[in-house]
Protein backbone atom coordinates (compact mmCIF):
# COMPACT_ATOMS: atom_id res chain seq x y z
CA UNK A 1 0.00 0.00 0.00
CA UNK A 2 1.90 3.02 -1.19
CA UNK A 3 0.82 6.85 -0.37
CA UNK A 4 -2.01 8.19 -2.09
CA UNK A 5 -1.24 12.05 -2.54
CA UNK A 6 -4.77 12.88 -3.56
CA UNK A 7 -5.99 11.77 -0.32
CA UNK A 8 -3.57 13.09 1.64
CA UNK A 9 -4.74 16.22 0.37
CA UNK A 10 -8.24 15.60 0.77
CA UNK A 11 -7.37 14.46 4.79
CA UNK A 12 -4.74 17.79 4.66
CA UNK A 13 -8.07 19.52 3.75
CA UNK A 14 -9.92 18.37 6.73
CA UNK A 15 -7.33 18.85 9.00
CA UNK A 16 -6.83 22.70 8.16
CA UNK A 17 -10.23 23.02 8.70
CA UNK A 18 -10.10 22.02 12.66
CA UNK A 19 -7.07 24.25 13.31
CA UNK A 20 -9.57 27.00 15.22
CA UNK A 21 -10.25 24.01 17.57
CA UNK A 22 -7.01 22.86 17.57
CA UNK A 23 -5.76 26.49 18.38
CA UNK A 24 -9.10 27.42 21.00
CA UNK A 25 -7.39 24.58 22.67
CA UNK A 26 -4.03 25.68 23.03
CA UNK A 27 -4.42 29.15 23.78
CA UNK A 28 -7.18 29.15 26.22
CA UNK A 29 -5.34 26.70 28.44
CA UNK A 30 -2.31 28.97 27.79
CA UNK A 31 -3.71 32.32 29.12
CA UNK A 32 -5.50 30.46 32.13
CA UNK A 33 -2.56 29.21 32.50
CA UNK A 34 -0.23 32.36 32.28
CA UNK A 35 -2.83 34.47 34.91
CA UNK A 36 -2.65 30.98 37.78
CA UNK A 37 1.30 30.05 36.54
CA UNK A 38 2.39 34.02 37.29
CA UNK A 39 0.42 33.47 40.63
CA UNK A 40 2.26 30.67 41.88
CA UNK A 41 5.51 31.59 40.66
CA UNK A 42 5.30 35.18 42.62
CA UNK A 43 3.93 32.96 45.87
CA UNK A 44 7.30 31.30 45.30
CA UNK A 45 9.16 33.41 44.59
CA UNK A 46 8.38 35.87 47.40
CA UNK A 47 8.13 32.60 49.39
CA UNK A 48 4.80 33.09 50.97
CA UNK A 49 4.33 31.06 54.22
CA UNK A 50 2.57 28.08 53.98
CA UNK A 51 1.16 28.73 50.27
CA UNK A 52 5.33 28.41 48.39
CA UNK A 53 5.70 24.92 50.07
CA UNK A 54 2.05 23.50 48.38
CA UNK A 55 2.46 24.99 45.63
CA UNK A 56 6.05 23.94 45.18
CA UNK A 57 4.86 20.05 46.19
CA UNK A 58 1.80 20.69 43.77
CA UNK A 59 3.92 21.27 40.55
CA UNK A 60 6.66 19.11 41.43
CA UNK A 61 4.06 16.45 41.56
CA UNK A 62 2.01 17.56 38.79
CA UNK A 63 5.02 17.52 36.54
CA UNK A 64 5.65 14.29 37.06
CA UNK A 65 2.35 12.87 36.23
CA UNK A 66 1.87 11.94 32.06
CA UNK A 67 -0.53 14.05 30.67
CA UNK A 68 -2.59 11.67 29.46
CA UNK A 69 -2.94 10.01 33.53
CA UNK A 70 -4.26 13.70 33.88
CA UNK A 71 -6.66 13.56 31.02
CA UNK A 72 -8.32 10.08 31.93
CA UNK A 73 -8.19 11.33 35.82
CA UNK A 74 -10.33 14.18 34.95
CA UNK A 75 -12.42 12.68 32.80
CA UNK A 76 -13.99 10.19 34.81
CA UNK A 77 -14.05 13.22 37.59
CA UNK A 78 -15.41 15.51 35.43
CA UNK A 79 -18.31 13.23 33.55
CA UNK A 80 -19.18 11.85 36.85
CA UNK A 81 -20.26 15.17 38.64
CA UNK A 82 -21.98 16.45 34.84
CA UNK A 83 -23.17 14.36 32.84
CA UNK A 84 -23.42 14.82 28.92
CA UNK A 85 -20.74 17.30 29.52
CA UNK A 86 -18.94 18.51 26.13
CA UNK A 87 -15.27 16.81 25.95
CA UNK A 88 -14.03 20.50 25.47
CA UNK A 89 -14.31 21.70 28.30
CA UNK A 90 -12.76 18.22 29.96
CA UNK A 91 -9.68 18.52 26.98
CA UNK A 92 -9.00 22.48 28.03
CA UNK A 93 -9.40 21.56 31.72
CA UNK A 94 -6.21 18.70 31.34
CA UNK A 95 -4.75 21.30 29.08
CA UNK A 96 -5.10 24.24 31.57
CA UNK A 97 -3.41 22.25 34.53
CA UNK A 98 -0.92 21.44 32.00
CA UNK A 99 -0.28 24.56 31.21
CA UNK A 100 -0.32 26.00 34.43
CA UNK A 101 2.51 23.54 35.72
CA UNK A 102 4.82 24.81 32.80
CA UNK A 103 4.34 28.41 32.40
CA UNK A 104 4.88 28.47 36.32
CA UNK A 105 8.05 27.49 35.81
CA UNK A 106 8.66 29.81 32.58
CA UNK A 107 7.78 32.59 34.73
CA UNK A 108 9.57 31.74 38.05
CA UNK A 109 12.52 30.91 35.82
CA UNK A 110 12.16 34.80 34.06
CA UNK A 111 12.50 35.99 37.58
CA UNK A 112 15.43 34.08 39.46
CA UNK A 113 17.14 35.00 36.18
CA UNK A 114 17.21 38.69 37.32
CA UNK A 115 19.42 39.51 40.27
CA UNK A 116 18.65 40.26 43.34
CA UNK A 117 20.38 43.48 43.49
CA UNK A 118 17.97 44.84 41.41
CA UNK A 119 15.04 44.17 43.61
CA UNK A 120 17.48 45.82 46.52
CA UNK A 121 18.45 48.70 44.10
CA UNK A 122 14.34 49.11 43.69
CA UNK A 123 14.07 49.18 47.42
CA UNK A 124 17.35 51.55 48.61
CA UNK A 125 15.66 54.45 46.64
CA UNK A 126 12.47 54.00 48.29
CA UNK A 127 10.08 52.08 45.94
CA UNK A 128 7.77 49.80 47.44
CA UNK A 129 7.66 45.97 46.55
CA UNK A 130 4.89 46.65 43.90
CA UNK A 131 6.93 49.37 42.24
CA UNK A 132 10.10 47.84 42.06
CA UNK A 133 8.67 45.12 40.04
CA UNK A 134 6.25 47.02 37.53
CA UNK A 135 9.62 49.66 37.14
CA UNK A 136 12.36 47.26 37.32
CA UNK A 137 11.76 43.35 37.44
CA UNK A 138 9.40 42.87 35.04
CA UNK A 139 10.44 45.04 32.27
CA UNK A 140 13.99 42.86 32.53
CA UNK A 141 11.92 39.74 33.27
CA UNK A 142 9.76 39.70 30.19
CA UNK A 143 12.16 39.46 27.47
CA UNK A 144 13.63 36.50 29.19
CA UNK A 145 10.56 34.61 29.60
CA UNK A 146 8.91 35.54 26.18
CA UNK A 147 11.00 32.72 24.07
CA UNK A 148 10.13 30.33 26.35
CA UNK A 149 6.14 31.31 26.83
CA UNK A 150 6.58 30.72 23.22
CA UNK A 151 7.32 27.36 23.40
CA UNK A 152 5.03 26.12 26.10
CA UNK A 153 2.34 27.51 23.77
CA UNK A 154 4.04 25.47 21.30
CA UNK A 155 4.31 22.96 23.54
CA UNK A 156 0.56 23.05 23.84
CA UNK A 157 -0.64 22.95 20.82
CA UNK A 158 1.39 19.49 20.28
CA UNK A 159 -0.03 18.39 23.61
CA UNK A 160 -3.52 19.19 22.42
CA UNK A 161 -3.31 16.45 19.91
CA UNK A 162 -3.51 13.95 22.21
CA UNK A 163 -7.64 15.21 23.00
CA UNK A 164 -8.20 12.83 19.78
CA UNK A 165 -8.50 9.81 22.47
CA UNK A 166 -11.43 11.90 23.96
CA UNK A 167 -13.34 12.24 20.88
CA UNK A 168 -12.61 16.26 20.40
CA UNK A 169 -12.23 17.51 16.23
CA UNK A 170 -8.99 18.45 16.65
CA UNK A 171 -6.45 18.71 13.63
CA UNK A 172 -5.19 15.01 14.45
CA UNK A 173 -8.93 13.92 14.81
CA UNK A 174 -10.66 16.03 11.72
CA UNK A 175 -7.61 14.30 9.75
CA UNK A 176 -8.24 11.06 10.80
CA UNK A 177 -12.29 11.09 10.28
CA UNK A 178 -11.35 11.44 6.29
CA UNK A 179 -9.56 7.67 6.86
CA UNK A 180 -12.58 5.93 8.19
CA UNK A 181 -14.12 4.66 5.13
CA UNK A 182 -10.97 3.71 3.46
CA UNK A 183 -8.63 2.71 6.46
CA UNK A 184 -6.23 4.88 4.51
CA UNK A 185 -4.78 5.90 7.92
CA UNK A 186 -1.01 6.45 7.25
CA UNK A 187 -1.80 9.06 4.68
CA UNK A 188 -4.28 10.45 7.34
CA UNK A 189 -1.52 10.99 9.89
CA UNK A 190 0.82 12.29 7.25
CA UNK A 191 -1.63 15.05 6.38
CA UNK A 192 -2.16 15.65 10.43
CA UNK A 193 1.50 16.28 10.52
CA UNK A 194 2.02 18.44 7.53
CA UNK A 195 -0.89 21.07 9.18
CA UNK A 196 0.81 20.70 12.74
CA UNK A 197 4.40 21.72 11.16
CA UNK A 198 3.12 24.26 9.37
CA UNK A 199 1.23 25.34 12.38
CA UNK A 200 4.11 25.07 14.54
CA UNK A 201 6.58 27.03 12.30
CA UNK A 202 4.48 29.56 12.00
CA UNK A 203 4.19 30.02 15.97
CA UNK A 204 8.03 29.67 15.85
CA UNK A 205 8.12 32.63 13.08
CA UNK A 206 5.88 35.50 15.08
CA UNK A 207 8.08 34.00 18.32
CA UNK A 208 11.36 35.23 16.25
CA UNK A 209 9.43 38.60 15.29
CA UNK A 210 8.15 39.20 18.73
CA UNK A 211 11.28 38.47 20.27
CA UNK A 212 13.19 40.59 17.88
CA UNK A 213 11.00 43.69 18.83
CA UNK A 214 11.65 42.69 22.54
CA UNK A 215 15.07 42.92 21.89
CA UNK A 216 14.66 46.56 20.50
CA UNK A 217 13.29 47.43 23.90
CA UNK A 218 15.89 45.36 25.77
CA UNK A 219 18.68 47.87 24.17
CA UNK A 220 16.73 50.13 25.68
CA UNK A 221 17.03 49.21 28.80
CA UNK A 222 20.60 48.88 28.31
CA UNK B 1 -18.02 8.76 43.42
CA UNK B 2 -17.15 6.33 46.03
CA UNK B 3 -19.31 3.17 43.57
CA UNK B 4 -16.34 4.51 40.93
CA UNK B 5 -13.20 5.10 43.07
CA UNK B 6 -12.05 1.83 46.00
CA UNK B 7 -9.03 3.14 47.66
CA UNK B 8 -8.26 -0.70 47.76
CA UNK B 9 -8.51 -1.18 44.96
CA UNK B 10 -5.74 0.79 43.70
CA UNK B 11 -3.80 -1.09 46.32
CA UNK B 12 -4.60 -4.73 44.86
CA UNK B 13 -4.02 -3.41 40.78
CA UNK B 14 -0.45 -1.95 42.21
CA UNK B 15 1.51 -5.36 42.01
CA UNK B 16 -0.30 -6.09 38.47
CA UNK B 17 0.33 -2.74 37.36
CA UNK B 18 4.29 -2.56 38.51
CA UNK B 19 4.71 -5.91 36.53
CA UNK B 20 4.83 -3.80 33.61
CA UNK B 21 7.02 -1.26 34.41
CA UNK B 22 10.08 -2.86 32.65
CA UNK B 23 8.62 -1.83 29.29
CA UNK B 24 8.44 1.37 30.52
CA UNK B 25 11.83 1.38 31.31
CA UNK B 26 13.16 -0.78 28.17
CA UNK B 27 11.76 1.84 26.24
CA UNK B 28 13.53 4.75 28.17
CA UNK B 29 16.99 2.89 27.94
CA UNK B 30 16.75 1.84 24.85
CA UNK B 31 15.31 5.18 22.97
CA UNK B 32 18.21 7.35 24.82
CA UNK B 33 20.75 5.08 23.84
CA UNK B 34 19.43 5.64 19.92
CA UNK B 35 18.78 8.88 20.45
CA UNK B 36 22.27 10.02 21.98
CA UNK B 37 23.86 7.93 18.78
CA UNK B 38 22.19 9.46 16.62
CA UNK B 39 21.96 13.28 17.60
CA UNK B 40 25.41 12.63 18.25
CA UNK B 41 25.95 12.29 14.11
CA UNK B 42 23.60 15.11 13.10
CA UNK B 43 24.95 17.64 15.10
CA UNK B 44 28.35 16.58 14.39
CA UNK B 45 27.10 17.00 10.73
CA UNK B 46 25.46 20.19 11.65
CA UNK B 47 28.64 21.24 12.70
CA UNK B 48 30.66 20.16 10.20
CA UNK B 49 27.54 21.27 7.50
CA UNK B 50 28.18 18.73 5.41
CA UNK B 51 26.48 19.53 2.19
CA UNK B 52 23.37 17.58 1.17
CA UNK B 53 23.03 15.52 4.76
CA UNK B 54 23.17 19.37 6.68
CA UNK B 55 19.81 20.52 4.70
CA UNK B 56 18.64 16.63 5.64
CA UNK B 57 19.14 17.46 9.19
CA UNK B 58 17.87 20.49 9.48
CA UNK B 59 14.03 19.67 7.98
CA UNK B 60 14.08 16.29 10.10
CA UNK B 61 15.41 17.84 13.41
CA UNK B 62 12.29 20.55 12.31
CA UNK B 63 9.73 17.96 11.61
CA UNK B 64 10.54 15.99 15.07
CA UNK B 65 10.01 19.28 16.97
CA UNK B 66 7.29 20.53 14.70
CA UNK B 67 5.08 18.06 15.11
CA UNK B 68 3.19 15.60 18.07
CA UNK B 69 5.02 12.84 18.87
CA UNK B 70 1.67 11.17 18.90
CA UNK B 71 1.60 11.71 15.42
CA UNK B 72 5.30 10.64 14.74
CA UNK B 73 4.75 7.42 16.89
CA UNK B 74 1.61 6.73 14.09
CA UNK B 75 2.97 7.67 11.42
CA UNK B 76 6.54 5.37 12.10
CA UNK B 77 3.66 2.30 13.56
CA UNK B 78 1.71 2.28 10.04
CA UNK B 79 4.73 3.56 7.45
CA UNK B 80 7.46 1.45 8.81
CA UNK B 81 6.46 -1.76 7.76
CA UNK B 82 5.53 -0.40 4.42
CA UNK B 83 9.20 1.12 4.36
CA UNK B 84 10.45 -2.23 5.11
CA UNK B 85 8.34 -4.36 2.48
CA UNK B 86 10.17 -2.58 -0.04
CA UNK B 87 13.22 -3.81 0.91
CA UNK B 88 12.03 -7.48 1.38
CA UNK B 89 11.42 -7.15 5.15
CA UNK B 90 7.82 -8.09 6.83
CA UNK B 91 7.33 -6.24 9.83
CA UNK B 92 3.74 -6.81 10.26
CA UNK B 93 4.37 -9.41 12.96
CA UNK B 94 6.84 -7.14 14.95
CA UNK B 95 6.23 -6.65 18.48
CA UNK B 96 4.86 -2.93 18.99
CA UNK B 97 7.57 -1.89 21.52
CA UNK B 98 9.83 -2.24 18.62
CA UNK B 99 7.29 0.97 17.02
CA UNK B 100 7.60 3.11 19.85
CA UNK B 101 11.50 2.74 20.25
CA UNK B 102 12.36 3.73 16.91
CA UNK B 103 9.77 7.00 17.11
CA UNK B 104 11.11 8.07 20.46
CA UNK B 105 14.72 7.04 19.35
CA UNK B 106 13.90 9.24 16.40
CA UNK B 107 12.22 12.44 18.40
CA UNK B 108 14.88 12.34 21.19
CA UNK B 109 17.86 12.34 18.70
CA UNK B 110 16.15 15.41 17.19
CA UNK B 111 16.11 17.44 20.47
CA UNK B 112 19.25 15.44 21.63
CA UNK B 113 21.16 16.92 18.17
CA UNK B 114 20.28 20.54 19.14
CA UNK B 115 21.25 20.28 22.92
CA UNK B 116 24.94 18.50 21.74
CA UNK B 117 25.48 21.20 19.00
CA UNK B 118 24.69 24.11 20.88
CA UNK B 119 26.93 22.33 23.84
CA UNK B 120 29.57 22.04 21.96
CA UNK B 121 29.24 25.41 19.78
CA UNK B 122 29.14 26.99 22.96
CA UNK B 123 32.35 26.30 24.18
CA UNK B 124 35.00 29.31 24.10
CA UNK B 125 37.17 29.10 20.84
CA UNK B 126 39.92 30.34 23.05
CA UNK B 127 39.72 27.22 24.63
CA UNK B 128 40.24 25.41 21.27
CA UNK B 129 42.79 28.06 19.82
CA UNK B 130 44.82 27.41 23.85
CA UNK B 131 45.13 23.79 22.74
CA UNK B 132 45.96 24.02 19.10
CA UNK B 133 49.25 26.05 20.51
CA UNK B 134 50.12 23.60 23.10
CA UNK B 135 50.24 21.17 19.81
CA UNK B 136 46.80 18.87 20.50
CA UNK B 137 45.50 17.26 17.01
CA UNK B 138 41.69 17.94 16.52
CA UNK B 139 40.96 14.94 18.00
CA UNK B 140 42.63 15.75 21.29
CA UNK B 141 41.48 19.00 21.41
CA UNK B 142 38.02 17.61 21.07
CA UNK B 143 38.19 14.63 23.55
CA UNK B 144 40.19 16.50 26.36
CA UNK B 145 39.31 20.21 25.94
CA UNK B 146 35.38 21.00 24.56
CA UNK B 147 33.62 17.51 25.20
CA UNK B 148 34.41 18.03 29.42
CA UNK B 149 32.85 21.43 29.47
CA UNK B 150 30.32 20.74 26.61
CA UNK B 151 29.41 17.44 28.75
CA UNK B 152 28.54 19.81 31.40
CA UNK B 153 25.98 22.38 29.68
CA UNK B 154 24.24 19.68 28.08
CA UNK B 155 23.17 17.93 31.34
CA UNK B 156 20.63 19.95 33.16
CA UNK B 157 18.85 19.80 28.94
CA UNK B 158 19.52 15.92 28.99
CA UNK B 159 17.55 15.43 32.07
CA UNK B 160 14.85 17.35 31.18
CA UNK B 161 14.37 15.97 27.70
CA UNK B 162 15.36 12.35 29.77
CA UNK B 163 11.87 12.95 32.25
CA UNK B 164 9.79 14.24 29.25
CA UNK B 165 10.82 10.61 27.47
CA UNK B 166 9.37 9.22 30.52
CA UNK B 167 6.19 10.94 30.45
CA UNK B 168 6.16 10.61 26.75
CA UNK B 169 5.94 6.72 26.76
CA UNK B 170 2.54 6.82 28.40
CA UNK B 171 1.14 7.30 24.93
CA UNK B 172 2.22 3.71 23.99
CA UNK B 173 -0.86 2.21 25.03
CA UNK B 174 -2.06 4.08 21.64
CA UNK B 175 -0.73 1.70 19.18
CA UNK B 176 -1.51 -1.37 21.61
CA UNK B 177 1.66 -1.52 23.97
CA UNK B 178 1.15 -3.20 26.86
CA UNK B 179 3.34 -0.73 29.25
CA UNK B 180 1.87 0.49 32.74
CA UNK B 181 -0.61 2.49 30.85
CA UNK B 182 -2.19 -0.38 28.86
CA UNK B 183 -2.26 -2.92 32.05
CA UNK B 184 -4.18 -0.14 33.28
CA UNK B 185 -6.40 -0.49 30.14
CA UNK B 186 -6.39 -4.12 30.72
CA UNK B 187 -7.53 -4.33 34.05
CA UNK B 188 -10.18 -1.43 33.10
CA UNK B 189 -11.37 -3.57 30.40
CA UNK B 190 -12.00 -6.85 32.59
CA UNK B 191 -13.20 -4.86 36.18
CA UNK B 192 -15.04 -1.53 34.66
CA UNK B 193 -12.81 -0.20 37.52
CA UNK B 194 -10.15 1.96 35.41
CA UNK B 195 -9.82 5.15 37.38
CA UNK B 196 -8.10 3.35 40.40
CA UNK B 197 -5.79 2.16 38.25
CA UNK B 198 -4.96 5.58 36.72
CA UNK B 199 -4.50 6.42 40.07
CA UNK B 200 -1.61 3.48 40.61
CA UNK B 201 -0.21 4.20 37.45
CA UNK B 202 0.42 8.08 38.52
CA UNK B 203 1.92 7.00 41.48
CA UNK B 204 4.38 5.18 39.57
CA UNK B 205 5.43 7.61 37.36
CA UNK B 206 5.51 10.56 40.44
CA UNK B 207 8.21 7.49 42.37
CA UNK B 208 9.96 7.24 38.53
CA UNK B 209 10.72 10.85 38.21
CA UNK B 210 11.90 11.56 41.85
CA UNK B 211 14.58 8.52 41.36
CA UNK B 212 15.53 9.69 37.68
CA UNK B 213 15.72 13.42 39.22
CA UNK B 214 17.88 12.53 41.72
CA UNK B 215 20.02 10.42 39.63
CA UNK B 216 20.51 13.22 37.14
CA UNK B 217 21.12 15.32 40.09
CA UNK B 218 23.99 13.60 41.67
CA UNK B 219 25.44 12.89 38.06
CA UNK B 220 25.76 16.52 37.38
CA UNK B 221 27.10 17.25 40.56
CA UNK B 222 29.96 14.70 40.33
CA UNK B 223 30.50 15.66 36.50
CA UNK B 224 30.65 19.36 38.19
CA UNK B 225 33.50 18.46 41.19
CA UNK B 226 35.54 16.77 38.87
CA UNK B 227 35.92 18.95 36.17
CA UNK B 228 36.45 21.91 38.48
CA UNK B 229 39.30 19.95 40.25
CA UNK B 230 41.07 19.14 36.90
CA UNK B 231 40.70 23.32 36.24
CA UNK B 232 42.61 23.91 39.32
Amino acid sequence: MGLNFEFIWVATKAGIACIPTTLLLALVPFIIGTIAGTVIAMVRIFRVKFLAQLFKTAIDTLKAIPLILVLYILFFIMTDIVKNINMIFVAITALSVFGTVIISETVRGAFMSIDSNQYEAGYSIGLTTIQTLKRIIIPQATPVAVPVLCNNLIGLVKASSIMYLIAVKDILNGSLITASSNYRYLDAYIAAAIVYWILILTIEQLSRILEKKMGRFRKIIA
Amino acid sequence: MSKYFDIKLVIEYFPQILSKLPVTLAIVVFATLAGVILGTLIALIRINKIPLLHQSALVFVSFMRGTPIIVQLFIVFFGLPVLLKKVGINANNWNTIIFVIVTYGLNLSAFMSEIIRSAITGVDTGQKEAAYSVGMTNWQTFQRIVAPQALLTAMPSFSVNIIGLLQNTSLGFTIGLVDVIGKVRAIGIRTYHVLEGYVAAAIIFIVLSIILNKIFSITENRLQAKLTKVNR
